[in-house]
């Protein structure tokens, strides 16, 4: 899948990552890879904006951390995150099911 | 001096792209420092397998090079990057004074003079802002005043201007012997906190230590040193005097800071020589000592406190703030041509090729 059509879904992937705990943006990533089994193909420097953004909005914190002698940025969900991720999840889970019975039999 | 890394290479073009304030530019570099990092260690290793399957020699520094190019690639284009994080206020208010700064570039461009006249222009707007400040204190309780009073008239210029002198020296001195051939950039190595916030990319392995050699920083050292050493020793009464220093160097310093400030944001947004630099180059090149005696105007900006504040007589002040400019003049000359053109143009060869 393209990060284009990835675009309008970043915030829900991203908070959906951190939701087993905190995470630095490379194993943010890594993780969205894993979990897709490659399938998102996104440009890994979209990442840093969105999670700038979320966390203007209050969804995620975050704080540096030294881990094996190298700084990093880590960040986590925060209460309102949590609420977001279960409210864009729910309706990403409906929408989902709508394209697919709309879709049914097409492919 | 080694070339710049694919990652020191995109860091750089990031910042010279991003429009945002120092704060989020400074947490932005460094997690994509970071990231950048992880992910070339990632591809590396997975190189160093592969090469290793074929029976390759899997431990060359091109492997590592070509895991950065790779991570980079994954990135994405720095431009793009850059123009998704949000601007805020400050990268509004970066982006209009970067504006700006082309606008004055250009300006500068058709003037060889402009920057020196620039320089004074801004000292004449400080000088008339500070004059507006400083008003309701008295004069006389500064530690200036304090001091000639103390030292006799016109010790002021040997006491502080000696200072001033020497600091300008011990950065002539660093600066020269740096393989750089521009002021801005040996200014930038010299003080690798400014290089950063410029955007020159100076290879961290060629960096000295420095942190005296901070160009405001020292200033305001000096300030500091100059008031606990004459006003608070010689007159602890003199509190009224604090104030008035503390202004008039703080708005000396910030003045000082705005003009290099302008002048530079227009070489951090084109990470390198533009036109305007090449044709001030090129107007050096072919008049070096107007172009050092042009550089050196801007001088007197440092020793404005001393003209206002000195009881000596105006021709003794004249005489003396002339001395000084001189010895600004030879320290400018040591900085700025202290290169061979054989030098210079090896320089530009390599920024050419990084670019």
């Amino acid at each position: 899948m393209s990060g284009e059509s990835l675009k309008g879904h970043l915030d829900l992937l991203l908070l959906a990552a951190l939701r087993g705990g905190p995470a630095h943006g490379y194993a943010i990533i890594e993780e969205l890879k894993r979990r897709s089994g490659g399938t998102f193909d996104l440009r890994e420097g979209t990442i840093y904006p969105a999670l700038h953004r979320l966390e203007r909005q209050g969804l995620v914190e975050s704080q540096w951390s030294e881990a094996t002698g190298r700084r990093r940025r880590v960040y986590r969900l925060t209460r309102r995150g949590r609420r977001a991720l279960g409210e864009k999840a729910r309706a990403w889970s409906s929408f989902a099911r709508g394209m697919a019975g709309a879709l049914e039999g097409a492919t | 001096m080694s070339e710049p890394s694919p990652a020191v290479e995109y860091l750089a073009a990031l910042n010279a792209a991003l429009e945002v304030g120092l704060r989020s530019r400074r947490r932005i570099l460094s997690e994509v420092n970071q990231h950048l990092h992880d992910a070339a260690m990632a591809q590396w290793t997975a190189m160093v397998k592969e090469a290793e399957r074929r029976g390759e020699d899997g431990d060359s520094e091109e492997l590592w090079i070509e895991a950065q190019r790779r991570a980079v690639a994954a990135f994405g284009s720095a431009q793009e990057v850059a123009a998704s994080f949000e601007s805020g206020l400050l990268g509004a208010l970066d982006r209009r004074l970067a504006v700006t700064a082309r606008r004055i570039d250009e300006w500068m461009a058709r003037r060889p003079w402009g920057g020196g006249a620039l320089r004074i222009a801004l000292a004449l707007a400080v000088a008339l802002a500070l004059a507006a400040v400083s008003a309701p204190f008295d004069p006389s309780a500064s530690s200036a005043s304090l001091v000639e009073r103390l030292l006799g008239p016109g010790s002021l210029f040997l006491t502080y201007g000696t200072l001033w002198a020497l600091y300008r020296g011990a950065q002539a001195r660093a600066l020269r012997d740096r393989p750089e051939p521009g002021f801005r950039a040996r200014l930038s190595v010299g003080v690798p906190q400014l290089g950063r916030l410029l955007g020159v990319s100076v290879p961290e392995e060629t960096q000295p230590g420095g942190g005296f050699m901070n160009f405001y920083g020292a200033n305001l050292f000096l300030a500091s040193a100059w008031h606990f050493s004459f006003a608070l020793i010689l007159a602890p009464g003199a509190y009224g005097g604090v104030v008035l220093d503390f202004l008039f160097w703080g708005f000396l310093t910030g003045g000082m800071l705005l003009s290099i400030w302008i002048e530079e944001r227009a070489f951090r947004d084109h990470r390198g020589k533009t036109d305007a630099d090449r044709q001030r180059a090129a107007w050096r090149a072919e008049h070096p000592w107007w172009a050092v005696l042009l550089l050196s105007l801007p001088a007197p900006l440092a020793l404005l406190p001393l003209f206002v504040l000195s009881s000596a007589p105006l021709g003794a002040r004249l005489v003396l703030g002339a001395l000084f400019v001189a010895v600004a003049a030879l320290l400018t000359a040591g900085i700025r041509l202290g290169h061979s053109q054989d030098e210079r143009d090896a320089f530009e060869r390599r920024m050419a090729q990084s670019r």
